[in-house]
């Protein structure tokens, strides 16, 4: 029972990770229908800044304020620069442009700062509590109440704020909503900063544990978007749902299937989110109109 | 500037574009003669791209179907080829087959979940696919495991007098010009039609009696032999089949190959193969970070300026150059004045 609760714990943990940029992709979904194959770089790039800003001496909370800010302002200079143009295309367009970004993001990380692994500080010494000899380790699960607090924070921006449901009118009905007086454009731009700036956050929390390198969101992004895509796209709460789940799913499928291991415990989250979206094609907590369903 | 006006349907109208394809041909035959070893094995690399790419033409070009998993039906080609060649000793050639076969159904698979998925939830799954590639190859222990197998590439027939490194390029060559020989009359019959009529209205083409889940997962089951094919050929070429190398980053190579080129257009599989293969050589010499960055802000630009691809940029270079006319004489058949100025006719304006 102790062995079952730790790796739930430790999936946890990893989900957590999952769920920060699932929240991010789920939000640039949204706000423009399409899946951001750029986003787990944002994320890196913002880690980075903020090593940047400890390295020249700037305290870790200040820079990591920063770093956050940072990010709503590069995510909304993409959108506004790079996404805009081609927002009306078809889907082929916009998924190519992300992965561009990928690259672009990618690049510019390993020109500035190289691929050796850099160290950010954590906010929270790296320790463990032992609950009912289970391990818990605090970066993880400080990591899960950002997560959760920020899931929680978007759900209450987007059902009861005016500048949420202006934010949700913008994505859903562009044209219905210009005709009364919504600048769609720029709810749009704020969606992308948005969601940058949330993965941006994700991008800080997580890179002490994973440690610093640009290749750091590589792996991460592929199980965020089953996580997203378990939870539905257009859910926040269903993209941190399914970030948990991918992340507890994975660590038990190792465990307890002998023929799985560590190695195929890849397969697990993939073979859970096809089996979703065939039966739901809008995940589990996503609404109708976002299901992809021809 | 004036433009060099071409009669529609007339002598040079109906020979220019062929010209060009026998001028490409005729370059393409005499390449591997001007150059070394290596470039000719970078060039083959290039048809067998071409080849892999080519099967996305049909499938997200004409069918509107996104995927980012062409490395799958590469890596089945592969394997299928590989352990083929080197566990039960059978002839390359004989592999082909195969590994073409397996490669086909398992696109048949793979495209199943099209039929209930549109657009990038379809893209997801095919993701997915192509994330889970590298991990079960792992585990086919029969085919070396994380090591993989190692292929002899064959010799070249003595008949043909060719050096290997210039046998195995006209082979790719042969495979590739076959694919797109296939595709293009794939393309423009029943089956591309009917693609075509799917992906712009599939209720109304539904009416007009087009089976639209049997056409979506054969054209994936198509697309996918073409990788299968291209796969086949990267085993001989490349010596060794290995599971990471047919990941993610090789699945976006071939779906960034076409779209740069031209997703409609068979020469944009070719040009965008030539563009994947070539330019991280030349900008890694710069700075090791260059490629990513050329490379990601030339799929950026391209989808910006040109959504078409390289192919449709040089056609508005051709547009812009050369005006085709209809002739105004003869051409009884064609409908009369619609598109032609009513002065020049000398009749009234409808």
């Amino acid at each position: 029972m102790t062995l079952f609760l730790q790796q739930v714990v430790e999936g946890l943990g990893s989900g957590a990770i999952y769920a920060t940029l699932a929240l991010a992709l789920v939000l640039i979904f949204r706000a423009t229908g399409v899946i951001n194959f750029g986003q787990g770089e944002m994320a890196t790039l913002s880690a980075f800044l903020c090593w940047q800003l400890t390295a020249w001496g700037v305290s870790l909370g200040f820079a990591i304020a920063i770093a956050v800010a940072f990010s709503f302002l590069l995510g909304a200079a993409v959108e506004r620069t790079i996404v805009r143009p081609v927002e009306q295309g078809d889907p082929l367009t916009l998924l190519v442009v992300t992965l561009g970004l990928f690259f672009v993001f990618n690049s510019i990380m390993r020109f500035f700062w190289g691929t050796t692994p850099h160290h950010l500080a954590s906010i929270v010494p790296n320790t463990a509590l032992n609950v009912a000899g289970v391990h818990l380790a605090t970066q993880s699960l400080t990591t899960l109440g950002i997560v959760l607090a920020v899931a929680l924070a978007l759900y209450v921006l987007f059902s009861r704020t005016l500048l949420g449901i202006v934010l949700r009118a913008a994505a859903t009905n562009p044209g219905e909503s210009r005709l009364l007086g919504v600048n769609v454009n720029r709810m749009l731009m704020i969606g992308w900063g948005l969601a940058a700036a949330v993965g941006g956050l994700g991008g800080v929390l997580v890179a002490p544990g994973l440690g610093l390198q640009p290749t750091m969101m590589q792996v991460i992004i592929i199980f965020a978007f089953a996580g997203a895509a378990l939870g539905g796209f257009d859910s926040p709460l269903g993209a941190v749902v399914g970030g948990l789940i991918v992340g507890v799913s994975q660590n038990l499928a190792a465990t307890y299937i002998d023929a799985i291991g560590n190695e195929l415990s890849v397969v697990v989250p993939f073979a859970l989110i096809v089996a979703v979206l065939l039966v739901r094609p809008s995940g589990l907590f996503g609404t109708a109109a976002a299901g992809g369903r021809v | 500037m004036r433009k060099i006006r071409i009669a529609r349907g007339g002598f040079v109208h109906r020979w220019l574009p062929r010209l060009a394809l026998a001028l490409a041909l005729l370059i393409a035959i005499r390449l591997p003669f001007t150059q070394d070893a290596t470039t000719n094995y970078k060039w083959t690399l290039v048809f067998i791209w071409a080849t892999a790419t080519l099967g996305l033409t049909l499938l997200c070009g004409f069918s509107g179907q996104i995927s980012v998993a062409q490395s799958v039906f590469v890596a089945s080609g592969a394997y299928t080829s590989g352990v083929l060649a080197s566990n039960y000793d059978w002839n390359y050639l004989a592999t082909i087959p195969p590994a073409i076969a397996i490669s086909f159904v398992l696109g048949i698979l793979v495209g199943l979940p099209a039929l209930r998925l549109a657009g990038l939830y379809l893209a997801m799954v095919t993701v997915a696919a192509a994330v889970i590639t590298p991990p079960i190859l792992n585990q086919l222990e029969f085919a070396g495991g994380h090591l993989g197998t190692i292929v002899t590439a064959p010799e070249a027939p003595s008949w043909s007098g060719l050096a290997q490194d210039q046998w195995l390029y006209f082979v790719a060559l042969a495979a590739a010009l076959l694919t797109a020989v296939a595709i293009r009359n794939l393309s423009r019959g029943r089956f591309g039609k009917a693609l075509i009529a799917l992906k712009d209205n599939e209720t109304a083409a539904q009416t007009f009696g087009i089976p639209p889940a049997r056409l979506k997962t054969l054209a994936f089951g198509v697309s996918a032999a073409a990788g299968g094919l291209a796969g086949s050929l990267y085993a001989f070429v490349v010596g060794i089949v290995a599971p990471e190398s047919f990941g993610l980053f090789m699945a976006i190579g071939f779906l960034s190959a076409a779209v740069l080129g031209g997703v409609r257009s068979l020469a944009g599989a070719f040009i965008g193969a030539i563009f994947v293969r070539f330019m991280p050589d030349y900008a890694a010499e710069v700075n090791d970070a260059l490629p990513d960055l050329i490379y990601g802000g030339t799929l950026i630009l391209v989808m910006l300026v040109m959504p078409t691809g390289i192919v449709g940029l040089l056609a508005k270079l051709r547009d812009a150059l050369i005006s085709v006319e209809d002739p105004v004489e003869r051409a009884p058949a064609a409908p009369p004045q619609a598109n032609l100025p009513a002065a020049k006719t000398g009749q009234p304006a409808a």
